[in-house]
């Protein structure tokens, strides 16, 4: 399989919604603690934990 | 009807997996919050520099810049449990082990990186609210993979799986992206102090 082809549009498209959700409470919980801009960044090291196992 | 029973299987075992992780990550990020305001971990300028530093250092570690080791058990969750207590008991207590964060490896240094931020925050519903975020995106392949990895016949291809999970260069990418975005914030934070860029918080001068 050509690795270019792994991922369908349709799991691209609802990783990039997720990951956009996650930015909408990232930057309206930086109104109270801009730290917490850090969000998204957090899931992504989640989800990425699971490519180092 | 076979086939709709194993899906409403797999669907009642991935809500078990991601409410198990969840409650332990709410957990841990809450306690650490109360621990780091328990401690008095300072809260200004320089320890959020410091943060910042250890983000950019983490990030060479990811692009192989540097070498170093990050803390970690060497060890997975129980397989056995899905045997002796039932798929869906079992997917729960999967995911409130490895939600735990500290209990099962710690492949990439980002995940330190969010507890040492929680400490520095001293706020447990802060804590926990970057904990469940950290925990949420790590269950969410576990969700999603096979919407987009299904065969025809609606079944994910082991193989498939294992080419994504594989690609070790892409998880590494993605993390320096988060390094590198935690470091901007929490540089931006720092300088914000100064009243250089943002606003500070109020009571933490």
């Amino acid at each position: 399989m050509h690795p270019r082809r792994m991922a369908s549009p349709r799991l691209v498209t609802i990783s990039g919604g997720l990951l956009m959700g996650v930015v909408l409470v990232a930057v309206a919980a930086a109104r109270f603690e801009p730290i917490l801009a850090v969000l998204p960044a957090a899931a992504i090291f989640g989800w990425t934990q699971v490519g180092g196992l | 009807m076979q086939v709709a029973q194993d899906r409403r299987r797999w669907v009642r075992a991935v809500l078990a997996y991601t409410f198990g992780g969840l409650a332990s990550a709410i957990l841990v990020g809450a306690v650490l919050g109360t621990s780091g305001r328990i401690v008095g971990t300072p809260r200004d300028a320089s320890i959020l520099w410091f943060i910042a530093v250890v983000s950019l250092l983490c990030a060479a570690r990811e692009a192989r810049w540097l070498t170093f080791d990050v803390p970690q058990r060497h060890v997975q969750t129980e397989p056995r449990w899905a045997m002796e207590f039932g798929i869906v008991p079992g997917a729960a207590m999967w995911g409130f082990h490895i939600g735990l964060g500290v209990a099962t490896r710690v492949s990439f240094s980002g995940f330190w990186v969010v507890v040492l931020t929680i400490l520095v925050l001293r706020e447990p519903l802060h804590g926990a609210l970057l904990m469940s975020t950290y925990w949420l995106g790590r269950a969410m392949p576990v969700v999603i993979a096979p919407l987009g990895l299904a065969a025809a016949n609606g079944h994910v291809r082991p193989e498939r799986l294992q080419e994504l999970y594989g690609r070790k260069d892409i998880w590494r990418r993605m993390q320096v992206s988060g390094l590198l975005w935690w470091c901007a914030v929490t540089a931006a934070v720092a300088a914000g102090y100064t009243g250089a860029i943002l606003p500070v918080p109020s009571g933490t001068r």
